[in-house]
């Protein structure tokens, strides 16, 4: 029924508006990662931090000197759990190919892109920017980037506590820990990023506006 | 009249109630959004030398034949297609398409006091720029907005000629890619015939007016 003329749902191209094929999320999921990795690459260049799960990845890299990549990935596993109960295999699925290619794009970015000076506030403006614009490719192909955003809504549902309100939390903690690893003017920049890339979020990722399900 | 008002007052908010209409703010991050990640693509490319299709293609063969910054050949080469894209497209696509160009040529040239590239391996300034153009694209033109040029001539030749416009876009495009052999090195047009690709599949693959609904 979700094709309506019978094609494949494998092609580039799925004739139904509801869904997307296979290869379409696999674009958007390897596009949406790339777009990450290059963000975090511009955060990390300028020693920035932001929230969630990235945010600890970060912590540890700057304070034990673990790479970021690596961090990221084992941070998020004990997410998946918690995500197959809650939001389905698919979505599980998904998100973990989007946190391993992000992983792993991050680690070896460095050999091809070597960035020799960046400005803190561009690094955050663009490193925002550009996270923010990953995440909302993810979430709209029904992936994301793990992390505290599962914790957040398996809370709400287990004890009643506003997720909204317990992510903030999390990344108020992730950012007083940030206070033993950076410097004031890195601290302002990391909000401006944080801020920059939830605001991407929240302005455009809206159901109502991009249909597909 | 009160509730016109009311109306009046949310159409500027940050959040639509609309899902078919974007307000002026939301119009105006995204133009933001869209030419940021457009500028750094081509800030990318231009790190290693490639080139793009389109009018930012045509900026950059005369960047690297004349050593001119690219910045200012961007909109100097678009100049031209504003009064095809008044006539055509109506007033509000042409400013928000002259503002979008005006930030990418701004932005390109004043990247690099703020951002230093040691190194960049050509095939990541092919995939990253590819896909940050595209994406750069992809948000312009879900808020109506472009970055000028030659898909307005494609469509107006469409229109008077009975040309098919995607014909004359991958013409034009083909005709970039063959000036940049006199220019740069074969390898480097593979690069930036890659770069192409990957932005053009992008945009063939994401923007379905039937998927992001918002009428105008």
């Amino acid at each position: 029924m979700a094709n309506v003329d019978g094609k494949s749902p494998v092609g580039f191209w799925a004739s139904s508006s509801e869904r997307h094929s296979i290869l379409e999320d696999v674009q958007g999921i390897a596009a949406g990662s790339m777009l990450a990795a290059l963000g975090v690459t511009l955060l990390s260049s300028a020693n920035l931090l932001i929230g969630g799960t990235a945010g600890l990845g970060f912590l540890l890299r700057y304070s034990a000197g673990i790479s970021f990549g690596t961090a990221f990935f084992l941070l998020n596993l004990p997410f998946y759990w918690l995500a197959y109960k809650r939001l389905g295999l698919v979505f599980t699925v998904k998100t973990f190919a989007a946190v391993a290619l992000t992983s792993v794009l991050t680690g070896i970015l460095p050999q091809l892109i070597g960035i020799e000076h960046i400005q803190p506030l561009v690094a955050a403006l663009f490193g925002g920017l550009l996270i923010g614009c990953a995440m909302l490719i993810l979430f709209r192909h029904r992936a994301s980037l793990g992390g505290f955003g599962i914790l957040a809504l398996y809370l709400q549902d287990r004890f009643g506590w506003r997720a909204g309100f317990v992510q903030l939390g999390l990344d108020g903690v992730v950012l007083a820990l940030s206070f033993f690893v950076a410097s004031p003017l890195i601290i302002v920049c990391s909000i401006l990023a944080a801020v920059t890339l939830n605001m991407t979020l929240a302005i455009n990722h809206r159901t109502d506006r991009y249909i597909v399900r | 009249m009160a509730e016109e008002k009311q109306v009046q007052r949310r159409n500027l908010g940050f959040y639509s109630a609309d899902p078919s209409q974007h307000t002026p703010v939301e119009d105006v991050q995204g133009m933001i959004i869209g030419a940021m990640t457009a500028a750094l693509g081509l800030y990318l490319l231009n790190q290693v030398g490639l080139l793009t299709s389109g009018t930012a293609g045509v900026a950059f063969l005369l960047h690297y034949k004349f050593g001119l910054p690219f910045g200012v050949l961007f909109f100097v080469v678009n100049l031209p297609f504003y009064y095809l894209s008044f006539k055509r497209l109506g007033m509000a696509f042409s400013v928000k398409t002259f503002a979008a160009i005006v930030m990418v040529s701004v932005i390109t040239e004043i990247e690099q006091q703020f951002l230093l590239i040691q190194y960049l391996h050509p095939l990541w300034a092919a995939l990253l720029g590819g896909i940050l153009i595209g994406y750069g694209l992809l948000g312009l033109y879900r808020h109506r907005a472009s970055l000028g040029g030659i898909g307005i001539l494609a469509i107006y030749l469409q229109d008077r000629f009975k040309i098919p416009a995607g014909l004359v876009q991958l013409a034009f495009d083909l005709c970039v890619m063959l000036a940049a052999f006199f220019v740069v090195s074969p390898e480097t047009v593979m690069w930036s015939l890659l770069s192409a690709v990957v932005l053009n599949l992008l945009l063939a693959v994401n923007h379905r007016s039937d998927r992001y609904i918002v009428v105008r």
